[in-house]
């Protein structure tokens, strides 16, 4: 499913039009995001939690070149399945 | 700070910044996750801009151990919910370490052994380098090859390339010059030839394996000879002094420095000699190197 069909689907279920789903849409997310950047995590009952997490720095080296690299450390957006969800899919 | 939101919050902050009432807020997310669970179900696949991409993917069955009674047991294959962030979201979160990069590391942390080896070898290509070098002026489209060995950053096709340029031109100079070869070849003691057969002959075997002794052999005399040919060029110019000195900048190489300030790129080992204290490897100097480029004097 594409953004385009969950956007129709759920002004569908919701009996709003596109453009108002596409627009609180982004704003729920971009709500998200601002949370997720204060360190917050979401939890969200029965979903599951997305949370930002810190990948240390590394060293890696370059299979072809031997070339040894350190990569930094970064921040990444992740997403735990709750358990009754996993248990869903398995 | 660190806190868990639940839904609730999300409601509450989606309400106060959109023109919708609470229960429409709590309407609408919870449609949404509950349609992103169904969406998978049915495509196993959904993406929504801005946030990211869930799929389901499999996972194989796999052996393990019981952590409890050490015993082999096997974990059976199945699915699982992946999510991959968009990209503005991604780049979004990692905003406070945006500003790293990946580094490449120097040679400089490697072990005290491994440093010894690494400057045999680089000892070993400096030598031809040199030697090649020399014999370049002649033949252009040689020096074409050259040029691009240079700047070439990765170590094995430096060395494939150079080792080549050695193999062609010992072959051609032994060719042109076959009657003499045997006549002006001064007798060298035998310990230094052994070393200087040692060290090219490693580079040359592993760029073409397939060479016969007998070509091996070839291009061991023949650059046996360039090494004798090495000293009477160096000796054409004398260092009179300083004339200027050039920070290093990236991409620049020893031939194109040679080339701004001397007009030809064939100057360049004076620049080395000049900076001995500086540059401790000639394919391996430091970005922003603060080089002394000699003043010459034709001898």
């Amino acid at each position: 499913m594409t953004s385009k069909e969950f956007i129709l689907e759920l002004s569908k279920q919701m009996g709003w039009s596109t453009q108002k789903v596409s627009d609180s849409l982004n704003d729920a997310i971009s709500i998200m995001t601002k949370q997720l950047q204060e360190d917050d995590a979401i939890y969200i009952q029965g979903f599951g939690m997305f949370e930002v997490k810190k990948r240390m720095e590394r060293i890696s080296v370059n299979p072809v070149s031997k070339l040894r690299m350190l990569v930094p450390p970064k921040l990444v957006l992740t997403f735990k399945p709750s358990i009754p969800m996993k248990d869903k899919f398995k | 700070m660190n806190e868990r939101i639940t839904i609730q919050n999300l409601v509450d902050l989606l309400a106060s910044k959109q023109d919708i009432n609470k229960s429409d807020a709590e309407k609408l997310l919870k449609a949404m996750f509950a349609l992103i669970e169904k969406a998978l179900q049915d495509d196993k696949y959904i993406k929504i801009k801005g946030l990211g991409t869930f799929k389901i993917t499999k996972v194989d069955s796999r052996d393990s151990v019981s952590i409890n009674t050490g015993e082999r047991i096997k974990i059976e294959g199945h699915s699982k919910i992946l999510f991959l962030p968009d990209n503005s979201i991604r780049e979004a979160i990692n905003k406070p370490f945006a500003h790293f990069e990946t580094v490449v590391l120097n040679n400089d942390a490697t072990l005290l052994d491994e440093i010894a080896i690494d400057e045999n070898e680089d000892e070993a290509e400096y030598i031809e380098i040199e030697e090649t070098e020399k014999k370049e002026a002649e033949t252009k489209d040689i020096e074409k090859k050259k040029k691009d060995s240079t700047k070439s950053s990765g170590l094995p096709y430096f060395i494939t390339i150079i080792s080549l340029v050695v193999l062609l031109t010992s072959g051609t100079i032994f060719l042109f010059f076959k009657p003499n070869l045997f006549k002006t070849e001064t007798p060298t003691p035998p310990i230094e030839k052994s070393i200087i057969a040692k060290k090219t002959i490693k580079p040359i075997k592993s760029a073409i394996p397939q060479a016969d002794i007998d070509t091996t052999q070839t291009i061991i005399t023949g650059i046996n000879k360039d090494s004798h040919n090495f000293k009477p060029d160096s000796t054409n110019y004398v260092i009179i002094g300083t004339m200027t000195t050039h920070k290093l900048q990236i991409g620049e190489t020893l031939t194109s420095i040679s080339k701004y300030y001397y007009k030809t790129k064939e100057l360049w080992p004076y620049i080395v000699k000049h900076n001995r204290d500086i540059i401790k490897n000639p394919n391996r100097i430091p970005i922003g190197a603060m080089l002394r480029i000699p003043a010459l004097r034709n001898r």
